[in-house]
């Protein structure tokens, strides 16, 4: 089971939660606050699904954050 | 400064790059990450203040040179990013005074005051009207009668005499 770390200092809780939404109908996926952290764990039946399901929301997450902090 | 280093015992292939803020702005960081984003999977930590590891991992199968070519082209396009926000930096002021002139210019010429009724009221109906020189008075008023007069005085081509009687005055000569 893939388990994401996003820190808090590039990305955005908001961004995140959108990418985590967007994401849940692929996989089951939990959040969590860990200090500095975000921590996701994706988990799929298939773990190669899985690990692209966490990949993917991984790289929209990064996008969604960076848009946020152009328009702040 | 910026350190690459490919990670190819991983099941995935991925190469690791720990970026200096102080040399490279965060703004610059994630204008190159966001780049990147169609082209492999990318993932940003800040292990300390100073520093942003990026980790960039293949969509698919990719050699240990690939991987290092990847990882050189995220750092050109890291150093193209911080030397564009260097000089948006610098420029900021004159950026944002041309784009205040272009929209302003977009906007046209400021349009005259309206006319409103209420302007004329008071001008009342005698003064408003007073012509000394005649200027409102119409051209047929004014010369009608005597451009009529003119035009009768004058003889026309109906006139004078026809040609036929011109001929016989000569013969008789």
């Amino acid at each position: 089971m893939p388990t994401l770390r996003f820190s808090n200092a590039i990305y955005d809780g908001k961004a995140i939660d959108a990418a985590t939404k967007i994401y849940a109908g692929h996989a089951t996926i939990s959040c969590r606050e860990e200090g500095e952290y975000y921590e996701l764990d994706v988990s799929a039946p298939d773990p190669t699904r899985a690990q692209e399901v966490a990949d993917e929301l991984g790289n929209y997450a990064l996008a969604l954050s960076i848009e946020y902090k152009k328009r702040a | 400064m910026a350190k690459s280093k490919p990670v190819t015992d991983s099941p995935r292939a991925e190469v690791k790059i720990v970026v200096e803020r102080t040399i490279y702005p965060l703004e610059a960081i994630f204008g190159a990450a966001y780049i990147f984003l169609d082209r492999c999977y990318v993932f940003l930590d800040a292990p300390d203040a100073t520093h942003v590891t990026v980790q960039l991992r293949a969509r698919g199968p990719m050699s240990k040179a690939e991987l290092a070519a990847l990882g050189g082209e995220f750092e050109n396009e890291l150093l193209a990013q911080a030397w564009r926000h260097a000089i948006v930096e610098k420029h900021r002021d004159q950026l944002a005074d041309i784009t205040t002139r272009a929209l302003a210019g977009a906007l046209g010429a400021p349009p005259l005051p309206d006319v409103n009724a209420d302007d004329f009221d008071d001008l009342d109906g005698a003064e408003a009207f007073d012509d000394p020189l005649g200027i409102a008075v119409p051209w047929e008023e004014k010369y009608g009668k005597a451009a009529s007069e003119t035009a009768a005085a004058v003889p026309g081509p109906s006139a004078t005499a026809p040609a036929s009687d011109l001929t016989a005055d000569a013969r008789k000569k």
